[in-house]
């Protein structure tokens, strides 16, 4: 998640054009998605560990 | 500081920003009203201990950190331009008037709005979270956390001169905290219920969820109401301090504010009763806050009519994620802190750059809209659930088994919310 954020981030500052900005923001942005589902599914197995007796 | 105001209207806004404990008030009380009668006492005194931690951590370091727009900071160069990314106003207000002047009225709604934030995680971690644990987070949340973001939006950060510095737009928008206070709060709330875990028996040996419902919904409703008083005193101030509006405008501020509010309780009375055949009080009035709290980022650059859509998004966003949280993703949030805060926040954003009349560049302001939205999934959710799970290895947070099961009242108050009344045992658990 902080991997994407940080392309995101470096798209603004380091690249001129505004169609390749806004392409790297998104990819950012779908990098975060994809770590905040891994981290969800993480906490659904533990939460079934914890639930189990 | 580039907001000018006469006394009259320093007056005002001092008047508004005296409604946005109203908020909080109204958060406490849907807090208590939607958990268990037996830790009823423990939600509010939680209440009361968490603004009182948030206020004066906030004058010892917060406000420092989040400075002001024009104020001392500290900046990184990136690209050839400053990237603004925290304030350095001295510590404990030091050298601060504290009279009608923008930067003391700042920090009395700044020191209201961290404690409104500081209420959202304890719905989530309603039922099973300790009230030291519960002070500490907000330590963490009111040190650290609220002000660095609130910086980056509201203090002249890197996020608020995104327009200035590339062109996007106005920069990053939020008048009234959609994102600062309610998406960071709604973000620190699911870190919560992650750390904690679901409460005892909230979910069967298959997953498969179990009703565990308030104790008294009127509360819950009598804080909607106050909510509602609360929530146009902060968007209005907000309006004035954080979007340059001129006092006069915050007549449409409340307009929108009560539309959007109007709209998303209404969205989901009909979703509840579409879906459960007949309307959910407490799903109704998440509902209704979530529209509030999606009203806050644009409310002074929306038209009535959008400020309906505003709500009535958020009013069909609220019950579906609430319940897509519970029975997909196995997240136990006793108040919807979740989906009301963290998503109707998120929508509120992203209403900025979809319906407002004032952003100008257009494509600008969603580029710069998306970046604070990731901002606040790439780093705001990771600091604030990573400043918890350290706190949970010092000191745990969740209360013993012992404790859940006799209720937080007795357990760590020794005296509950309704003593004349039978306690009951835990009906809901499966024996």
């Amino acid at each position: 998640m902080v991997a994407g954020w940080g392309i995101a981030v470096f798209a603004v500052g380091l690249l001129p054009l505004a169609g390749v900005r806004s392409a790297f923001v998104l990819a950012g942005l779908a990098t975060e998605l994809l770590g905040l589902a891994l981290l969800v599914r993480a906490h659904v197995v533990l939460d079934e560990e914890r639930e189990r007796p | 500081m580039n907001v000018f105001l006469s006394e009259t209207s320093a007056a005002f806004c001092f008047v508004l920003i005296l409604l946005v404990p109203f908020a909080g008030a109204g958060l406490a009380l849907i807090n208590s009203g939607l958990g268990r009668s037996r830790s009823a006492a423990h939600a509010m005194l939680a209440s009361l201990c968490v603004v009182s931690v948030a206020a004066i951590v906030y004058l010892i370091v917060g406000f420092s950190w989040e400075g002001v727009a024009g104020g001392p900071a500290h900046e990184l160069t990136l690209g050839g331009k400053a990237w603004n990314w925290i304030g350095a106003e001295p510590l404990f207000l030091r050298g601060l008037p504290l009279d009608f002047s923008p930067l003391p009225l700042i920090f009395v709604l700044q020191m209201f709005s961290i404690g409104l934030a500081s209420l959202i995680p304890l719905s989530s971690g309603g039922d099973r979270w300790r009230l030291g644990a519960m002070c500490a987070s907000t330590a963490l949340l009111a040190g650290w956390t609220y002000p660095l973001f609130a910086h980056w939006v509201w203090g002249g950060g890197w996020l608020s001169q995104l327009g200035a510095n590339y062109g996007l737009g106005r920069g990053f928008l939020d008048a009234g905290g959609s994102s600062t206070i309610q998406v960071v709060g709604g973000l620190t709330a699911l870190s919560i219920t992650w750390i904690l875990g679901p409460r005892r028996g909230k979910f069967s040996a298959e997953g498969i969820p179990v009703a565990l419902p308030g104790h008294n919904v009127v509360l819950v409703l009598l804080g909607c109401a106050l909510a509602w008083v609360g929530w146009i005193g902060l968007n209005c101030a907000g309006a004035i301090l954080f979007a340059g509006a001129e006092p006069a405008r915050c007549v449409l501020v409340a307009v929108n504010t009560t539309l959007a509010a109007a709209a998303s309780g209404l969205a989901t009375v009909v979703v509840t009763r579409i879906r459960f055949g007949r309307p959910d009080t407490s799903l109704s009035a998440n509902g209704w806050i979530g529209g509030l709290v999606a009203s806050s980022a644009a409310a002074p650059f929306l038209k009535p009519a959008a400020a309906i859509i505003v709500g009535g998004v958020a009013g069909i966003l609220v019950p579906l994620v609430a319940d897509a949280l519970e029975f997909r993703l196995v997240i136990d949030d006793p108040g919807g802190a979740v989906s009301v805060h963290a998503v109707g926040g998120l929508w509120g954003v992203l209403s900025v750059a979809l319906l407002s009349d004032g952003a100008g560049d257009t494509s600008g302001q969603w580029l710069a809209q998306v970046i604070g939205i990731a901002t606040l999934l790439g780093f705001v959710l990771p600091l604030t659930y990573g400043l918890n799970w350290l706190l949970d290895r010092i000191y745990h947070q969740r209360v013993d088994r012992e404790g859940e099961l006799q209720g937080l009242d007795l357990f760590e108050l020794g005296g509950g919310a309704y003593p004349e009344f039978e306690i009951h045992g835990d009906e809901f658990l499966q024996h």
